[in-house]
């Protein structure tokens, strides 16, 4: 539900500011920063605290293309959805849009540094839960 | 494994995920939007009728105020003012005294007499204004003049440089007659050094000229007096005002029946205003006291941006790639991906729009002084006579198409009616001339296009007239 709400206000904002695209990049990549930020504000309204999680094993062994090559796309958006939500939030903005860790510093009002370990710690904590999931499995 | 092998499979299998949208959310979208764009109007209009009422307000605050203030300015100035700049010999034999009657007239009454030693003569002058309307800026000049050192010498000098004017109106010199003999009886006699500024005038020139007037003036014990303004005109002038000013522009479309939203939207997002002009002439008439009509030629050219953007050309490009995998027993497997990737090339149309107009505005406008500073608020219709349009617009099937001076086109020749609110402050800088500056907001009321036409086009204009003022009329007011 916060997501369609986060949408409907995104397309109203795209619609409001339309007048302020001036054709110098892609429309596409104009309407996708316009949603990234929109959705950026209902996170910081939440006060979004990113702090470390120690349910992962750093020790662990490295995570080899065949444990991961036949998951779906359901089962890697479940397992992203189930990560804290400082760690989604970077590695959805690193990750899938594309941002660097200066722009996201910016945009989430944190430091560079603590971009780049929370999205090390989300990685981590990913592979660590398909692993996990591997083993449920064997 | 390295981490960017991991990150780009997520990315692959990610990206291009797409959830279901609720099938009402574009309902929803659009009915906000709806309500956005009335919260936005409302505002807009709200605030606008706000700076009209708060300017009115303003500009009667001011004058109720100026006027109750100059009328009890004035009996202090009087009281004080006027015996201390006697000579102390004559200070104990002033008294001023100052009456209002109960029906807002203003009576006051200057007693002057003689020491014992001159002879003694009572002269009394009384200045009454008859009309309420007339009050403020007749104790005003009165009060202006007093301000010189010595009353005296400032009623001999508005004598001399004109009249007042107004059927119902006695010269000056009728009240100031008394005052005269008096005193050049006194200076002739014995105390030169009694009042230094009168012995110091030009008495010959000066005083034969008073007497010329005065003999062909009956004197009463209680007259009238309508001195002009200083540093403005006389009721009635006529001014030219020569002005330009520089525009900012809001246009509001909205659409005619049967057209699409995505025009509205794709004409919203092609154009954008730009620093426009205004230039004119105008002819101001007083009227009355306080009220000022004008009206004359103004040009005004709206400027736009019309940047479009549309696809011209579409390029489909094969790409196959080829890849050998070697299976577990040792056999090798040549694989072959084909993908075909479509390249969009797009022509861009920049043009820049000129919307031009030649207009007559019809203007009421209320005018007070404030420290020197004439204010105005002026509005009233402005009549629209001639408009002609140069440039590019969008047609309904979102193609550039040009519009052209002469050419039969989607806007109107002649736009009709639009209303004008305006504050001028004018300072006068020379005796015929003073500049203006005058914030001005414009709202046409019609639309610029035809009925026919596809989308309604509205402007609101707001600027700054910048200007120069010339009183034709003859001029007999002091500075």
């Amino acid at each position: 539900m916060e997501a369609e709400d986060m949408l409907q206000d995104a397309f109203i904002r795209v619609f409001k500011y339309i007048h302020q695209f001036k054709f110098d990049g892609s429309f596409e990549g104009w309407v996708r920063r316009v949603v990234v930020n929109t959705a950026l504000k209902y996170v910081t309204k939440k006060k979004l605290k990113f702090t470390d999680t120690d349910d992962y094993n750093e020790a662990k062994n490295q995570l080899q293309s065949y444990a991961y090559s036949n998951l779906g796309e359901e089962e890697i958006l479940k397992l992203i959805n189930q990560l804290p939500e400082g760690y989604r939030l970077v590695f959805n903005l690193n990750i899938i849009e594309g941002y660097s860790h200066d722009e996201i510093a910016k945009m989430l009002k944190i430091e560079a540094s603590t971009s780049r370990s929370q999205l090390v710690k989300a990685r981590k904590m990913l592979q660590n839960k398909i692993l996990n999931m591997h083993k449920i499995a064997v | 494994m390295r981490d960017n092998t991991f990150d780009n499979f997520i990315k692959e299998k990610v990206n291009n995920h797409a959830s279901a949208v609720p099938t009402d959310m574009w309902q929803r979208i659009m009915q906000e939007k709806k309500k956005d764009r009335k919260v936005i109007w409302w505002n807009s209009q709200l605030l606008l009728i706000a700076g009209i009422l708060l300017m009115s307000i303003a500009a009667g605050s001011y004058f109720w105020y100026n006027a109750a203030s100059n009328e009890n300015d004035f009996a202090i100035y009087n009281q004080k003012n006027v015996a201390n700049e006697l000579p102390s010999n004559r200070k104990k034999l002033l008294s001023s005294t100052i009456q209002k009657s109960s029906n807002i007239e203003a009576l006051i009454n200057i007693e002057v007499k003689a020491s014992s030693a001159e002879p003694t003569e009572k002269t009394k002058a009384a200045f009454i204004r008859n009309t309420s309307s007339s009050k403020a800026n007749s104790v005003e000049t009165i009060a202006t003049h007093l301000s010189v050192s010595n009353p005296l010498f400032s009623l001999r000098n508005r004598l001399k440089l004109g009249q007042p004017k107004g059927k119902n109106n006695i010269d000056g010199e009728q009240i100031v007659q008394p005052f005269m003999s008096d005193w050049e009886a006194s200076v002739n006699k014995s105390n030169t050094n009694f009042l230094p500024e009168i012995s110091k005038l030009n008495r010959p020139t000066g005083l034969a000229n008073l007497k010329t007037n005065m003999n062909a003036l009956k004197i009463s014990g209680f007259q009238k007096i309508d001195c002009p303004k200083s540093g403005d005109a006389q009721n009635g002038d006529w001014f030219i005002e020569v002005y330009g000013s520089p525009d900012l522009v809001t246009k509001q479309n909205t659409l005619n029946k049967g057209t699409s939203t995505r025009l509205l939207q794709s004409k919203d997002s092609s154009e954008s205003r730009q620093l426009s002009f205004t230039a004119g002439v105008r002819f101001s008439k007083e009227l009355g006291e306080n009220m000022v009509f004008k009206t004359g030629f103004q040009f005004t050219q709206m400027n736009e941006k019309f940047t479009n953007r549309i696809e011209n050309e579409r390029r489909l490009t094969t790409v196959v790639t080829t890849r050998t995998i070697i299976g577990s027993q040792g056999q090798t497997i040549l694989v072959k991906d084909t993908s075909v990737t479509e390249q969009i090339g797009y022509s861009q149309t920049t043009s820049y729009n000129r919307y031009r107009s030649i207009d007559i505005p019809l203007l009421l406008g209320y005018v007070f002084t404030l420290d020197g500073w004439q204010i105005g608020v002026n509005g009233g219709p402005i009549l629209n006579i001639k408009s002609w349009q140069e440039g590019e617009g969008l047609d309904a099937n979102l193609l550039p198409v040009s519009f052209a001076k002469n050419k039969a086109t989607v806007y109107k020749k002649n736009t009709g009616f639009g209303l004008y609110g305006g504050v001028s402050i004018i300072k006068w800088v020379g005796a015929r001339t003073s500049v203006f500056a005058e914030p001005y907001i414009r709202y046409n009321l019609s639309s610029l296009t035809n009925s026919s036409s596809i989308v309604n086009e509205k402007y609101k204009l707001s600027g700054m007239l910048l200007g120069v003022r010339y009183n034709l009329s003859n001029f007999k007011a002091t500075h």
